[in-house]
């Protein structure tokens, strides 16, 4: 009767821990997961790539157990707004440049879709951050001109997307744009078809 | 197993004590607790260094934390007309003319009575205590998080001693230090 004991014992052990483990393996961040699903699929006729999902929030995947690789400390869109009743659209060729709070700065491009991202590998800032815009100089190649400023710091989001949604609201200043610049041309809007449509619509019901 | 059954009968029984001692307790409760708050009137000064150091969007500038801190360059408050009109329309048409948005018009008086209301009703029950001389402003949660006393999502954002500590112990305590306020808003 004993042995008969021990056994059932193990038994019961046993399957708790195969139980455990299932469980561990599914678990995930259900609200991450909710809101990457309403983000919705991608784009027909767009595969991933460093140019999808415009003015979405990058990191929001591109995280640590997201489904986005690799993995980036920040991560955005840039746009301009041309005026009147004209929709914003993306902008390539401007730099992002981010000042953490160990004095470190570290400068990456928009690209031809206007994003622009930094991989964690290569620069992890300690945040608070300030983020600045710089526009290419036509003049001097190598000197940027100072656009904008973000007047507050980002705190711990690496997703510009993540406060900068579109239109603006209470709790959103509106898609990250930059300025027109004396002396730098205006941005133009990409060539119909090269980019997806921007600011696919986020609801959490 | 009879053993096994004696013991099941007994957990039920102290399960079944333990919830009528509840509603007991809940039965006793005779009305509202009064918490006083420090004054209005010197906040303005506390509230810029709480929107530069806490109330980004994404931080306490949002509506999913307890404390929320609304300002200009974070959360904004609506009026009873903006959320009617955003709710009816799902467009915020009414909060745009209004320049009701992050970066938009200075911060409110409404808004900064809701940041006060919300500072004040973090911990209710631990503000009177405060308020009683029972325990520091550092025990209250709104400086146990920033001083990393608490684990802290946002780190450690105050130094004690220093000047964004004393603005908001100071006020805290009735007697606000406004050039530590300032000095605290200027240093980001």
């Amino acid at each position: 009767m004993m042995r008969r004991a021990a056994a059932g014992w193990q038994t019961a052990l046993v399957a708790t821990a195969v139980a455990l483990a299932a469980l561990s393996v599914g678990c995930v961040d259900p609200q991450k997961a909710l809101e990457i699903d309403a983000l919705g699929p991608e784009v027909d006729g767009f595969e991933e790539s460093e140019l999808h999902r415009p003015g979405q929030p990058c990191v929001l995947c591109h995280s640590d157990g997201g489904p986005g690789s690799p993995t980036f400390s920040l991560g955005g869109t840039l746009f301009y707004r041309p005026g009147g009743d004209a929709a914003p659209f993306v902008v390539p060729g401007y730099t992002v440049e981010i000042l953490d709070s160990k004095g470190r700065t570290f400068r990456t491009q928009s690209n031809l879709c206007g994003n622009f991202f930094i991989n964690e590998q290569d620069f992890a800032p300690a945040f608070p951050v300030r983020a600045e815009l710089l526009a290419p100089n036509p003049n001097l190649n190598d000197k940027l001109v100072t656009n904008v400023v973000m007047t507050s710091r980002i705190a711990r989001d690496g997703s510009c997307a993540g406060c900068h949604t579109n239109p603006a609201n209470f709790d959103s200043p509106g898609e990250v744009f930059v300025l027109p610049v004396e002396g730098v041309p205006a941005p133009e809007p990409p060539i119909p078809g090269s980019c997806p449509p921007p600011f696919s619509k986020v609801s959490l019901q | 197993m009879r053993r096994w059954l004696r013991a099941l009968a007994g957990l039920v029984s102290s399960a079944a004590l333990l919830s009528l001692l509840g509603v007991g307790a809940c039965e006793n409760y005779d009305g509202t607790v009064l918490v006083a708050c420090p004054p209005a009137e010197e906040f303005a000064l506390v509230s810029r260094v709480l929107e530069k150091r806490c109330g980004t969007l994404d931080c306490h500038g949002s509506l999913a934390r307890p404390l929320r801190v609304y300002g200009q360059r974070g959360l904004r408050l609506l009026s009873d007309e903006e959320r009617q009109d955003l709710t009816a329309t799902g467009y915020p048409g009414l909060i745009l003319e209004n320049d009701t948005v992050p970066g938009g018009k200075a911060t409110t008086d409404e808004e900064l009575r809701a940041t006060r209301r919300s500072i004040c009703g973090l911990e209710p029950d631990r503000m009177l205590l405060f308020q009683n001389g029972d325990i520091a402003a550092r025990d209250l949660m709104l400086l146990r998080k920033p001083l990393e006393i608490e684990r802290h999502k946002g780190g450690s954002l105050l130094v004690e001693g220093g000047a964004g500590f004393t603005c908001i112990t100071s006020w805290l305590e009735g007697d606000p230090n406004d050039g530590s306020c300032l000095e605290a808003a200027q240093a980001l």
